[in-house]
């Protein structure tokens, strides 16, 4: 009950601005923290892969943003749903924001990917599966992002991209695993060692730091996002006016 | 006093993000025409639209009588909506449009297609391709889902578009029947036309 | 004949009719298959024998390339001519539509593509097999990619750059069936019976079949308002 009352309060707009205010403030401390001890373990601590030598350790960048391409399209999945059955402003805000940080880690994922690849491989690119399943889910992305592009009412664009979303998260696991059956037909059984490595306490601990990391940085650039987002829907209203001129004023005496 | 058919209260509507209506109330009851006026953009269709239950007001209330607008889903129970475009597949004819209708609607129409388009005077295009016809005889096919089906309320987007004499005053005909019956209609248009009844009217402001 | 309700009959009748009112208009997906099919041969190595060894590959290849460039004829005229909003707001089940307009564009455009990849598949010294392989895979994903390409069609219609929207929209779900697709031909060549292709096209088709027209019903209702 009390847990309804507060999805309520919190799902209005000027309510949420303040509370992302006052978490992006609290935010920012654990993920320089986990960052800068996700590296230090990443670059340092963790010993040499035996096999791949010191190149493995682009998997601390390349993990994590794989990871959280997927974690990303999650969020705007329950956004999405949200927005077709509930029409809940604040969750096509957060769909919209959402989307390009997808495709920005989807993108990482790739290049890091590939880096990772071209000393094993020779080429800075095959058609792995992985890599592939990636590639497919960045015109995803970029689908949803040049559909909200091409609607001009904010609205209707939100729930149409809703409306994609949910289409593409029941056939993002029909794609992963089409791609991974085909890749093992062209490959064999030898599958590439981009899967994760054997776990060594000292090489998993930073992995998972490092994907904390990047969960929280997510986390921060989607708030602000969002906060953008937000004053253009409540555009006309007071407290958007007087938040936009107290902050005009504040530079103007600066 | 009866219930009225319409009553709208208090709604804003926008489009694409620009605020087109500000707090508009009126309502609407039996026998009663509502007549919107206003300048290019002043958001006579997006009016319309919203009382059709095709786009959701930023506040305020439609309610039609027997039902409430909640959600995007329209009655054709109560309203038939004549929007600007006529609305017809070009390479049928227009029986064929008419009796895809009849067919695919719910609640099925009153009327059959062939007794519409002869009362509409297109007895002899019935069977041509529809980008054959004129835009007149078009605007006029168009008008004939307010003799297929039964509804309480008419709303019209410059219906009398095209038409030459003897159609405009059918149409008028057709809307004095109506608000005979006890129908209401609220209708957009620049032009002058002739009605039994008194007309309400409503201009609206444009908002810069 | 009632195998279907009589809304889906009626939509895919209006459908029919008005694509054969345009003679033209039937051939245009065929046309672009075997245009994209002529491509091929110009692009990759010469060496003999080759072509034919990829050829269900490439068919399928064009096939797909040729259904979802179609797909943009699905909502266009009725939604610019305002027929879609008439039949949404005379209280027509959109999902029935739906259905009705995909199996309509199935018939014009999936399976006369399918059919023609047998006799162009012979051409190209494919066993049979193989063909009836191409053919039923063909008509299974086609039928597929228009209930799902239906969907997506719906929900860009009439936006500017529309056409190429939808289809980058839709490639990426198509992938799946060109991949089950093609490996199913590709093991027909080798005398292997596709079993576990031909089920999982089966399962696509069945799931589309079964979640894609509520998902078009729902995108007409968000672009008409």
């Amino acid at each position: 009950m009390m847990m309804m009352n507060l999805l309520h309060k919190y799902a209005s707009l000027k309510n949420f601005y303040f509370l992302s205010v006052k978490l992006s403030r609290w935010l920012v401390l654990p993920f320089v923290f986990t960052l800068v001890y996700g590296l230090i373990g990443a670059l340092w601590i963790a010993p040499q892969d035996y096999q791949q030598g010191e190149s493995f350790r682009i998997m601390y960048v390349h993990v994590p943003s794989a990871w959280l391409s997927m974690f990303v399209y999650m969020n705007m999945f329950g956004a999405a749903i949200l927005t077709l059955i509930w029409r809940v402003k604040l969750s096509e805000i957060v769909l919209r924001a959402c989307a390009p940080l997808g495709a920005i880690f989807t993108f990482l994922a790739l290049i890091t990917g590939s880096i990772w690849g071209k000393p094993m491989w020779g080429t800075w690119w095959v058609w792995d599966a992985r890599l592939t399943s990636e590639l497919l889910l960045l015109f995803i992305y970029f689908g949803i992002i040049a559909l909200f592009q091409a609607i001009e009412d904010r609205r209707m664009a939100a729930k149409a991209c809703a409306l994609m979303t949910v289409v593409g998260a029941v056939n993002i696991p029909i794609i992963h695993y089409s791609v991974q059956w085909w890749s093992t037909l062209h490959q064999g059984p030898t599958v590439s060692k981009i899967g994760t490595p054997s776990i060594h306490l000292d090489m998993l601990i930073p992995l998972i730091v490092m994907s904390v990391a990047f969960t929280l940085y997510f986390i921060i650039m989607c708030l602000a996002r969002i906060r953008i987002g937000i004053r253009e829907y409540d555009k006309n209203s007071t407290w958007v006016k007087n938040l936009v001129t107290s902050t005009l004023q504040k530079e103007h005496n600066q | 006093m009866s219930k009225p058919i319409l009553e709208v209260t208090n709604i804003s509507l926008s489009r694409a993000q620009k605020l087109v209506v500000r707090d508009l109330s009126f309502s609407v009851s039996g026998g009663e025409i509502l007549r919107l006026s206003g300048s290019n953009g002043s958001g006579k269709t997006t009016i319309l639209r919203a009382l059709a239950g095709l786009i959701l007001p930023d506040n305020g209330k439609v309610a039609r009588l027997e039902e409430k607008l909640g959600n995007i889903t329209t009655s054709s129970n109560s309203v038939i909506y004549i929007a600007h475009r006529h609305g017809l597949e070009e390479n049928l004819s227009p029986l064929e449009n008419l009796n895809f209708l009849s067919q695919v609607c719910t609640p099925p129409p009153i009327r059959d297609g062939v007794s519409v388009l002869e009362t509409l005077g297109l007895k002899t295009s019935m069977h041509v391709p529809t980008a054959r016809l004129s835009a007149g005889q078009k605007q006029r096919i168009s008008l004939a889902r307010l003799l297929m089906f039964d509804a309480p309320l008419w709303l019209l987007d410059e219906p009398f578009t095209a038409l030459d004499t003897s159609s405009k005053k059918q149409l008028e005909s057709m809307i004095d029947a109506h608000l005979d019956r006890k129908g209401a209609v609220v209708l957009a248009t620049h032009q002058r036309f002739n009605c039994k009844s008194h007309v309400l009217k409503h201009s609206l402001p444009m908002i810069p | 004949m009632t195998l279907f309700p009589r809304a889906v009959n009626e939509t895919t009748s209006r459908e029919l009719r008005k694509t054969f009112r345009s003679p033209s208009e039937i051939f245009y997906p065929l046309i672009f298959f075997v245009l994209v099919l002529t491509m091929f041969p110009f692009s990759i190595p010469p060496v003999p024998g080759l072509f034919n060894s990829i050829a269900s590959g490439i068919l399928w290849t064009a096939a797909l390339l040729a259904i979802s460039l179609s797909l943009e004829t699905l909502f266009k005229a009725d939604y610019s001519s305002g027929a879609l909003e008439v039949i949404h707001l005379s209280g027509a089940n959109l999902v029935l539509v739906a259905i009705g307009k995909s199996l309509g564009h199935w018939i014009i455009s999936g399976l006369p593509i399918a059919l023609l990849a047998f006799p162009i598949g012979w051409a190209l010294d494919l066993n049979f097999l193989t063909l009836w392989v191409l053919v039923i895979t063909l008509m299974l994903g086609s039928a597929t990619m228009s209930l799902t390409g239906s969907s997506i069609s719906a929900l860009t219609v009439g936006l500017r750059g529309g056409g190429f929207l939808l289809v980058m929209l839709s490639l990426p779900f198509f992938v799946p069936l060109l991949i089950f697709g093609s490996s199913a031909a590709t093991n027909a060549s080798l005398g292997i019976v596709p079993e576990a292709e031909l089920y999982f096209l089966g399962g696509m088709f069945v799931l589309s079949l079964t979640v894609a027209p509520w998902a078009t019903a729902h995108a007409i209702k968000i672009r008409l308002g």
